[in-house]
């Protein structure tokens, strides 16, 4: 009973494993006051209250007005909005993370990590090892890998090879991966609403895995470790993940086909939306939070935030501790976040 | 050095109420410098109405009455003391202060269009509380008369903040800073002072007449 009513995850995750939690509720200590957790819960919730409503919300005027009339769009103004979006359903569902992470904190409980700087990924396995990462794993263990094992078993019972050998045949790559990740990726994508729109968003993904497998089977090889080719592959990345944003926030198919049509230029460059320059610099702050700085779980990585390990920030002057600077910080970071809520939206990932 | 967690919470709290107070303060104090065009206009005849100087015929209503009717060259003192997006329940109470005047006005001219019957508008928390012109008690009065009606329109009214009920009453009622923030974003905190200034003026001289558009917001 405790499992299914322990609230903070209720409305948008993480989703929760109850071999992650149910040791925790088995602990009598999880039912003490703990200054220590209360503090780090507030904290974290305080994080994610200030990308909710600091960073995401105003963004959210423009994206609705944007994809509510998306006929003729101009290339300019079409990337505008799609970046606007995919920056603001990175902060709601990250801050919202935190948020459900912090809260459950607070009384004593450690939430699975949720969210782990996608967009710095720099191939799409590794962005959905790093987005919605408590989704992944229920994908993997509950469609992926049953789907993936009945072939296999198929494949033995008709003697036919599963091995690496097999693998790596256009017959096998297809059976034993292609097929069980598109249909998975297909069935994740109405997961989260009815509408066409939806399915060609997983399908999307779906035939991004499968290219970005095809690589690892067909022509397996390091990687260049150079910084130029980390941030080629980091924005052949986030393009990607980009376009199949479009699908997943646009109202129908038609929308979407207008802003991608758009980001492609075939109705025309335009100028440069007017939002003005105070606009354009919140979008460049928002980039460098995305790009640049560590994500929540780094920065509280010595107070354990989540039951996962985390890696230390970069740069260490980021790192929270019980110090008076950390503080303050927070202090400010919780009015700041109050004070915003005045424009306050729903939370995007709400009603999926 | 390193605090332990009770200290950690004292001097977060601290911070954080000390930021709020702060601007609550400035909000509370220095609303002519950041609200849109419409407070300026609720300034200038909330005067009128709080001096009970409105002569022997007083216009109450909305927007239409706002623009239509002209009080000055009347052979009659007058004043126009309606708002635009305002319903019934707004003017409900600006006349009822109006009759506490040691000389209620003569004559009343009210006027609102028929939508505003119909259902209430945000309007009543949006500007009439956010303003300061509506309070808390006034409200409550308007949820319990509903109740008391069974009208649910009020209840499930929802404003754009997501806020219901009580807290939205009190948050509006009582200023709270968050729901100024667009307003001083769009103002730069300090960039509308002097159109609000002349909007101030020119209302106070043309006794409440007001036309829209106005001039755009800086």
């Amino acid at each position: 009973m405790l499992f299914v009513t322990f609230f903070p995850h209720l409305i948008a995750g993480p989703i929760l494993h109850n071999r992650d939690i149910m040791p925790q509720f088995a602990d009598h200590r999880t039912y003490r006051l703990s200054l220590e957790n209360l503090s780090v819960g507030l904290s974290i919730f305080v994080i994610g209250l200030v990308k909710k409503a600091v960073c995401a919300d105003p963004l959210s005027g423009i994206v609705t007005a944007g994809y509510a009339h998306t006929g003729g769009i101009g290339a300019l103004t079409a990337w505008h909005l799609a970046f606007c979006y995919s920056l603001q359903l990175y902060f709601d569902f990250s801050g919202y993370s935190d948020m459900a992470i912090g809260l459950a904190r607070t009384m004593n409980v450690r939430f699975p990590q949720n969210f782990n700087s996608p967009y710095k990924a720099q191939n799409v396995i590794e962005y959905w090892q790093r987005w919605h990462m408590t989704l992944t794993k229920f994908l993997t263990s509950y469609l992926y890998t049953p789907i993936a094992m009945a072939t296999m078993r198929w494949r033995i019972a008709h003697r036919m090879g599963v091995n690496r050998a097999a693998q790596q045949t256009l017959g096998g790559f297809t059976a034993m991966l292609a097929a069980p990740m598109l249909i998975t990726m297909a069935l994740a994508g109405v997961w989260h609403g009815s509408g066409l729109t939806f399915l060609i968003f997983g399908l999307l993904h779906g035939g991004y895995l499968c290219v970005n497998h095809a690589i690892r089977v067909f022509y397996p090889g390091r990687r260049s470790p150079r910084l130029s080719a980390a941030v080629l592959r980091c924005l052949a990345t986030y393009l990607s993940v980009l376009v199949a944003s479009v699908f997943f926030r646009a109202p129908t198919v038609a929308s979407a086909l207008d802003v991608l049509t758009g980001m492609a230029g075939l109705h025309g460059i335009q100028t440069f939306p007017a939002f003005g320059l105070l606009h354009n610099a919140f979008l460049l702050v928002l980039a460098g939070v995305v790009w640049l700085l560590p994500n929540t779980q780094q920065i509280m990585h010595r107070y354990h935030p989540v039951l996962e390990d985390v890696q230390a920030p970069h740069p260490r002057l980021l790192a929270f501790g019980s110090d008076l600077r950390s503080a303050l910080a927070v202090g400010v970071a919780a009015a700041v976040g109050l004070l915003a809520l005045g424009g306050t939206t729903e939370f995007l990932y709400f009603q999926f | 050095m390193t605090l332990s967690p009770r200290s950690f919470l004292l001097i977060a709290t601290l911070a954080a109420g000390s930021v709020l107070a702060g601007a609550w303060a400035y909000t509370s104090a220095m609303r002519m410098r950041f609200l849109e065009t419409g407070y300026p206009i609720w300034v200038a005849k909330q005067t009128i109405l709080h001096r009970c100087d409105f002569g022997s015929v007083l216009v109450l209503g909305d927007s239409r009455a706002e623009a239509a009717i002209v009080p000055t060259p009347l052979p009659l003192r007058a004043a126009n003391i309606t708002f635009g997006g305002t319903t019934p329940i707004e003017t409900y109470f600006f006349a009822r202060e109006a009759m506490k005047c040691p000389q209620p006005p003569r004559l009343v001219i009210y006027s609102h269009s028929m939508p505003a019957f119909l259902r209430p508008g945000q309007g009543l928390w949006k500007t009439a509380a956010r303003y300061g012109y509506i309070h808390f008690a006034d409200l409550r009065e308007v949820a319990a008369t509903a109740d008391a009606i069974h009208d649910e329109s009020f209840a499930s009214l929802n404003t754009s903040d997501g806020l219901t009920g009580v807290v939205r009453d009190i948050t509006y009622a009582a200023g709270f800073p968050s729901i100024f923030v667009p307003s001083l974003v769009e103002a730069r905190a300090i960039g509308r002072y002097e159109t609000n200034r002349m909007l101030l003026e020119r209302t106070a001289s043309t006794r409440g007449r007001v036309i829209y558009p106005q001039p755009a917001d800086k």
